[in-house]
């Protein structure tokens, strides 16, 4: 019978390192873009007082 | 069978991570020499940030009362009424 | 060429190189020049009941319209309102465009009866305040000032001119808490505190009494007679309860009967008005009158249930004159 050598492809865990590497590239990347657009924010700037809304709660004393 | 030793994958993600957190640090030890430099009261901001936003119109260069140019000095006063 | 400026206005004096921020973060040296970064554009802009403020002898169940910029002067581990004041105009995600008219004429639109400067600290956006202040109050609107008290003194004076009244932090009556809890210094707060009542500005003083950090019962005592001796008996004291905020997550809420304990203190000493705020329906919230303990007003968190003061703010028993700005 031939022996069957296990391959990077098809020895136990490989398709599962392959998957966690995937996986933190993908974070990695995420990070890396979501990052610098995190830091710049959403900013809602130039409002009109119109715009306030003035009863949001805004509970403790102060 | 089970490969023994690292396998080329293996160091390919033991590399990615280190290079992440290599990434972490060195931004961690940026920030901590930011801290050193920012005494005598001032801070460090993202001028260049403001500086867009008052050239936008939503932020203001208004000049300041309770200053006066140079360092130090005793007496507190207006630079201007 | 770098062009450093001092700035005078509270005193850490900060000298600021060119590009460079205050300590305070918003006021900023601009080709050589010191620029108040947040005038006229507010972060947050509320309409609060007075006695959120918290006054309780100033306009009674009247509005507040209560705005505040980005930075602030002191960087307490507790701050509230910490995404406000330790933040620069750049990263605030709401930035309002308002003209001290448009403040005006916007309270006036929504029936208030003053503006109040507050959440951050108005001492670091003290132009927008003061000028604000002057057309509010041209306009027949009153100034309030609430703010932790870390200003100089030529400064809060002029300020003065311009305000009604003010609900100043007296945070603990330790230096070493002071240093520690909010980079500040208890010396210049004291002389604030004592300007304001030369100058005429009505005054409350808060205390917020954090668990195993400030809440010594000599300490509060030693609080007391310091207000009663140098700001008058009749100056409200207000307890308030602190909770787990931003970097003081650790301690657990003030225990009601560490506030009650306080405000014993207090009124032993000789104090008249001590409250408790932040604990929603403990009697110590209610005003009574000094002289025979009747109830005057009666309240619900920031909300007036009860008020039994005649007209000219006099006991309707005794004819006790309470000090306040009733009207």
């Amino acid at each position: 019978m031939k022996k069957h050598s296990p391959s990077k492809s098809t020895y136990p865990g490989a398709s599962l390192r392959r998957r966690q590497l995937v996986m933190l590239m993908g974070l990695t990347l995420g990070t890396g873009v979501a990052w610098p657009y995190q830091l710049s924010g959403r900013r809602h700037s130039g409002l009109s007082l119109h715009e306030a809304d003035f009863y949001s709660p805004h509970d403790l004393a102060g | 069978m089970k490969p023994k030793g690292l396998q080329r994958n293996d160091l390919e993600l033991l590399g990615l991570v280190a290079l992440l957190l290599l990434a972490m640090g060195g931004y961690l030890v940026q920030q901590l020499g930011v801290s050193r430099q920012e005494g005598a009261g001032w801070r460090r901001i993202d001028t260049q940030a403001v500086q867009r936003l008052i050239e936008a119109g939503d932020l203001s260069d208004q000049e300041a009362l309770w200053y006066h140019p140079g360092m130090g000095g005793k007496q507190p006063g207006k630079s201007r009424p | 060429m770098n062009a450093k400026v001092t700035c005078e206005l509270c005193p850490r004096r900060c000298v600021i190189p060119e590009g460079g921020a205050g300590d305070c973060r918003i006021r900023v040296n601009l080709d050589g020049k010191l620029r108040a970064t947040t005038y006229g554009h507010p972060s947050s802009v509320h309409i609060d009941p007075v006695e959120k403020k918290p006054l309780y002898h100033f306009l009674p169940s009247s509005s507040a319209f209560s705005i505040a910029t980005a930075g602030c002067n002191l960087h307490c581990l507790n701050c509230q309102n910490w995404e406000l004041s330790q933040r620069d105009g750049s990263e605030m995600e709401q930035l309002f465009h308002a003209e001290p008219a448009d403040l005006v004429a916007a309270a006036r639109e929504n029936d208030c009866r003053s503006i109040a400067y507050t959440y951050s600290d108005p001492i670091v956006f003290y132009e927008y305040t003061r000028d604000t202040s002057a057309l509010a109050q041209a306009a027949g609107l009153r100034n309030l000032l609430i703010t932790a008290g870390y200003i100089n003194r030529r400064p809060l004076r002029e300020l003065c001119r311009v305000l009604d009244a003010s609900n100043t932090d007296l945070k603990a009556f330790d230096d070493g808490f002071y240093q520690r809890v909010t980079t500040a210094s208890l010396r210049p707060v004291l002389d604030a505190l004592v300007t304001l009542r030369e100058e005429g500005v009505w005054l409350e003083v808060t205390n917020l009494v954090i668990p195993t950090l400030n809440d010594d019962l000599a300490m509060i005592r030693s609080m007391a007679k310091w207000i009663r001796d140098e700001l008058g008996e009749g100056t409200p004291l207000h307890f308030s309860r602190f909770y787990p905020m931003y970097r003081m997550r650790n301690l657990p809420p003030t225990p009601a009967d560490t506030l009650e304990r306080a405000r014993q203190e207090a009124l032993a000493v000789g104090l008249h008005f001590v409250y408790i705020g932040n604990l929603m329906g403990h009697s110590g919230s209610n005003t009574y009158c000094p002289r025979d303990g009747a109830l005057l007003i009666a309240r619900t968190g920031f909300h007036i249930t009860e008020n039994r003061l005649t007209a000219d703010g006099r006991c309707p028993k005794c004819n006790e004159k309470i000090p306040g700005v009733w009207q």
